[in-house]
């Protein structure tokens, strides 16, 4: 995990649990105010494009993970490959400039997706619960509303599935040292 | 992972990994044609729940998220007292079936938690990617504005979605898990049994 998270040009220190766990926050918050936002603007008709891909921006500027950006390494790194979880690069200065994981962060990165997983499977349980038929004539939804529902609810699945583990790890993360 | 399972009293050994890609293939082409049969008989407005109870595959055949199966619990605790061979399921007592000896060994060591923990990566990524094409796709088909993908979705198809993402995710890590893991020593010949 890297220590400055870099907004226009300008390195901002996020050594501390404290402020990653602000930034958690504030991302969430923001995504949920914009996904309110966008229902009172179209129904999410049209500003559900944006939405949808507002998981990947978030993790591409700030928490990283799914994008270079931000601050977690990119997950892809050297996986798969047995082989690979030894570490290639001689000097730490040199890994960090490759932005690849060593055999820790790996092991911090699998994890947090299995904790990350965990939240999936449960999303899709209640998913599976609120998607049924039965419900419109139970709650007296039209067809319109469930479907509105649906859409919101997977929406927000797919914003979280693209942020969750990446939250874990800074959420979790205890203080750093900061970068010389 | 255990090399073999308890089935209805029967062990039946799947130490090659061959038996146990059978396993997954057989659990998912099994799901598969629940759903399709389902679908003929109501469109899984009455059937769904028995679809969701599907994932009890993992309590007698994967394990993972049960005691039982071939997998250890992911979470590592001690199973119910009730399913110990000191104390037996009352289901075990109807049926005149032996307990499960396989319910005593469930720690795992570290090498099988961090299988855990990729398999559940591996996992995420293929849920995740999935997920992510289907809402998209849903969207671009509820929106006329996007007029060349257009048609009205009917309400039982987020239903179904919802259905088989539920049940692929109850077993996606322990299929991967049993897909990837090489020949074992089978119990039978292993020195510790």
């Amino acid at each position: 995990m890297k220590t400055d998270l870099l907004l226009l040009g300008k390195p901002i220190c996020m050594a501390s649990r404290m402020r990653r766990r602000w930034l958690v926050v504030m991302v969430y918050a923001g995504l949920a105010a914009m996904m309110t936002g966008t229902w009172f603007l179209d129904h999410w008709r049209i500003s559900g494009m944006y939405l949808i891909s507002s998981g990947f921006v978030v993790s591409w500027l700030f928490l990283g993970g799914y994008g270079t950006g931000g601050l977690v390494k990119l997950f892809g790194e050297r996986d798969q490959n047995p082989k690979s979880m030894v570490p290639q690069s001689s000097s730490p200065t040199q890994k960090m400039q490759e932005g690849r994981n060593d055999e820790r962060e790996l092991h911090q990165r699998d994890h947090a997706h299995y904790q990350a997983y965990l939240w999936f499977a449960a999303t899709t349980f209640f998913l599976s619960m609120y998607a049924a038929p039965q419900l419109l004539g139970r709650a007296h939804l039209s067809v319109d509303q469930l479907l509105n529902l649906i859409h919101g609810g997977l929406m927000s699945a797919a914003i979280l599935l693209f942020t969750l583990p990446q939250s874990i790890l800074l959420w979790t993360e205890p203080d750093m040292e900061e970068a010389q | 992972m255990r090399a073999e399972f308890v089935f209805f009293g029967k062990r039946i050994n799947m130490a090659p990994r061959a038996r146990r890609r059978w396993l997954v293939g057989f659990i998912y082409s099994g799901f598969a044609a629940l759903m399709a049969g389902f679908w003929f008989v109501d469109r899984w407005e009455a059937t769904g729940v028995l679809i969701l109870g599907a994932h009890a595959v993992n309590r007698f055949l994967l394990g993972g998220y049960y005691p039982g199966g071939l997998i250890k619990p992911f979470d590592n605790k001690e199973p119910f007292f009730h399913e110990t061979p000191h104390d037996p399921h009352w289901l075990s007592l109807v049926l005149l079936l032996p307990p499960s000896p396989d319910k005593l060994r469930y720690r795992n060591d570290e090498r099988e938690f961090l299988q855990r923990d990729h398999a559940h990566f591996i996992a995420y990524k293929i849920l995740a990617g999935t997920l992510y094409l289907l809402v998209f796709l849903l969207f671009l088909a509820n929106q006329p504005a996007f007029g060349v993908l257009y048609f009205p979705v009917p309400i039982f198809v987020p239903f179904g979605v919802a259905l088989a993402g539920w049940f692929v995710s109850q077993t996606l890590p322990q299929a991967i898990l049993l897909w990837t893991e090489p020949d074992m020593e089978s119990e039978a010949q292993s020195p510790a049994a």
